[in-house]
């Protein structure tokens, strides 16, 4: 039976492995870049870029809602990184460490303060990640649509929605930038599914809500 | 649903849609989808979501010119001063500042009156030199702080009252040059009277002013961050009248006021802790707002 992942993502995938690749076959690994980055070297900073930009910008995106407010935190980022590539210390990986940097400076330009740590998650029994017949409902919707859903989503969901898909990030990693267990990532993704899926009933793109 | 034994794999279906899975746990999942529907389907709504969302809407900027202004941002704007640097240098900038503002007069009177201590303690002899600058150096101290503070004597105090800069700090800097420097006087007058009159090792004769003098100094700044400068130097000067009249005066000499003195004026662990306490509780109140041409506010130096 096949299994239901859309050729164009799966052509992603392999891009997004095409784009680690940026630098040569004899590419340098990430920390040596960023140890090139801390001493001044620009090409190392363009190599670094290439390699993470397009998931960085996916996710400012997807966050800020904005492609120019994007771009400015884009470049935020990227000077942060030039600034402090020296600090990084290796204890998490050089692309989790990024995401980090750029979700810093989305907050800093957004004026967003880090989502409250509202015990929703911890309260036992509330959290269901069984999707329900809405959740699944989303597969049928365009995709339009569903981007559309995506901007009117409160900034938390947008954020954790935009790590996971945009960024491309395993959940372990998002668990590091936000400083969560992994358990509370993946009950917050289905919190934010389900707040898409709702998005999405309340604009009538998907069939009445059960 | 499970009823075969087959683990459902819903936790990781979302990093399998955007392709985040790797090792392991692809390898699981991959042999688990195609005979389970129930996860095929949850997949499906995920994979949606990734398809909406994983594609940027627009194409990222060329490296070339991100690179190209960040590079430039990074030579023109200088990186943030980390708060505590800034503050040290505004402080250091205050405190040159001041120093133009403090009237010579100031230097000069404290000056004459410890080079007078020393006269006498020269011509007293055995004894005289630890009394005399015991009770003259706090006195030039207090007497200095007096002189660096008020309308009548600061040609800048129109400036200073519609600056942000807090009065209290400006005081707080000002007592610090006058302290600064009527240390080093004390220091050096202690020294000669050691030359003339070696009698008394150069440690007493520091000791014998060094706790007074910065308790007094101490006092009367808690008073003037807490009153104003005026009743604070009253207080300490009427403190140190009553001082020297304890000393002085013989039939004063012995009674329960003259120990209390004693017990007071001198340099101890006591006196230092105190001092400290002082100097401490000074700082705090001069954080506080203050109120001036008939509005309150909080300084924003400080």
């Amino acid at each position: 039976m096949p299994v239901p992942v859309p050729d164009r993502l799966r052509s992603r995938w392999r891009s997004r492995g095409a784009a680690a690749d940026a630098g040569g076959p004899s590419a340098p690994p990430d920390d040596e870049l960023l140890a090139r980055v801390a001493d001044g070297d620009a090409a190392a900073l363009t190599i670094l870029y290439q390699r993470y930009g397009g998931r960085l910008f996916g996710f400012l995106q997807r966050y800020a809602g904005d492609r120019m407010v994007a771009e400015e935190i884009l470049q935020d980022t990227l000077l942060a990184v030039w600034r402090s590539a020296h600090r990084y210390g290796g204890r998490s990986g050089v692309g989790t460490w990024l995401f980090g940097i750029a979700r810093r400076q989305a907050h800093n330009r957004l004026r967003v303060h880090a989502p409250q740590q509202v015990p929703l998650d911890s309260l036992a029994g509330w959290a269901d990640p069984a999707p329900g017949p809405a959740e699944w409902a989303i597969a049928g919707v365009q995709d339009a649509a569903i981007a559309d859903a995506f901007e009117a989503l409160a900034p938390q969901h947008r954020e954790i929605l935009a790590l996971a898909f945009a960024g491309r990030l395993p959940h372990r990693e998002i668990a590091e930038i936000l400083g969560v267990p992994v358990g509370t990532v993946k009950s917050r993704l289905h919190h934010a599914r389900a707040a898409l899926a709702r998005e999405l009933a309340d604009r009538g793109y998907v069939e009445e809500m059960p | 649903m499970s009823g075969d034994g087959m683990q459902h794999h819903t936790d990781a279906l979302a990093e399998y849609a955007v392709g985040a899975l790797t090792g392991p746990e692809l390898a699981r999942v991959e042999a688990h989808l195609p005979g389970c529907a129930s996860c095929r389907a949850a997949l499906l709504g995920w994979t949606a979501v990734a398809a909406a969302t994983v594609a940027p809407v627009a194409a990222p900027p060329s490296a070339a010119s991100l690179v190209g202004s960040v590079l430039r941002r990074a030579a023109l704007a200088p990186p943030a001063v980390p708060v505590r640097k800034r503050r040290l240098g505004f402080l250091g900038q205050l405190l040159r500042a001041e120093l133009r503002l403090v009237s010579p007069a100031v230097w000069l009177a404290s000056l004459v009156v410890m080079a007078c201590a020393v006269a006498v303690a020269a011509a007293g002899g055995d004894g005289a030199g630890s009394t005399a600058l015991s009770l003259v150096a706090p006195l030039v101290a207090v007497a200095g702080v007096a002189g660096v503070y008020g309308p009548q004597r600061d040609p800048a105090f129109e400036a200073l009252a519609v600056t942000v800069t807090s009065p209290r700090l400006v005081l707080l800097a000002r007592v610090t040059l006058v302290f600064g420097y009527d240390l080093a006087l004390a220091m050096a007058a202690s020294a000669i009277v050691r030359l003339v009159a070696p009698e008394v090792g150069l440690v007493d004769l520091v000791s014998a002013w060094l706790g007074p003098m910065t308790l007094l100094l101490a006092l009367s700044l808690v008073l003037a961050m807490w009153t104003g400068p005026t009743v604070s130097v009253a207080v300490a000067a009427a403190v140190w009248v009553l001082r020297v009249a304890t000393v002085s005066i013989p039939e004063l000499a012995g009674g329960w006021l003259a120990d209390g003195m004693r017990a007071v004026w001198v340099t101890s662990p006591g006196t230092v802790a105190a001092t400290l306490a002082l100097v401490a509780a000074a700082v705090v109140l001069s954080r506080r707002p203050v109120r001036a041409r008939g509005g309150w506010y909080r300084p924003v130096a400080w």
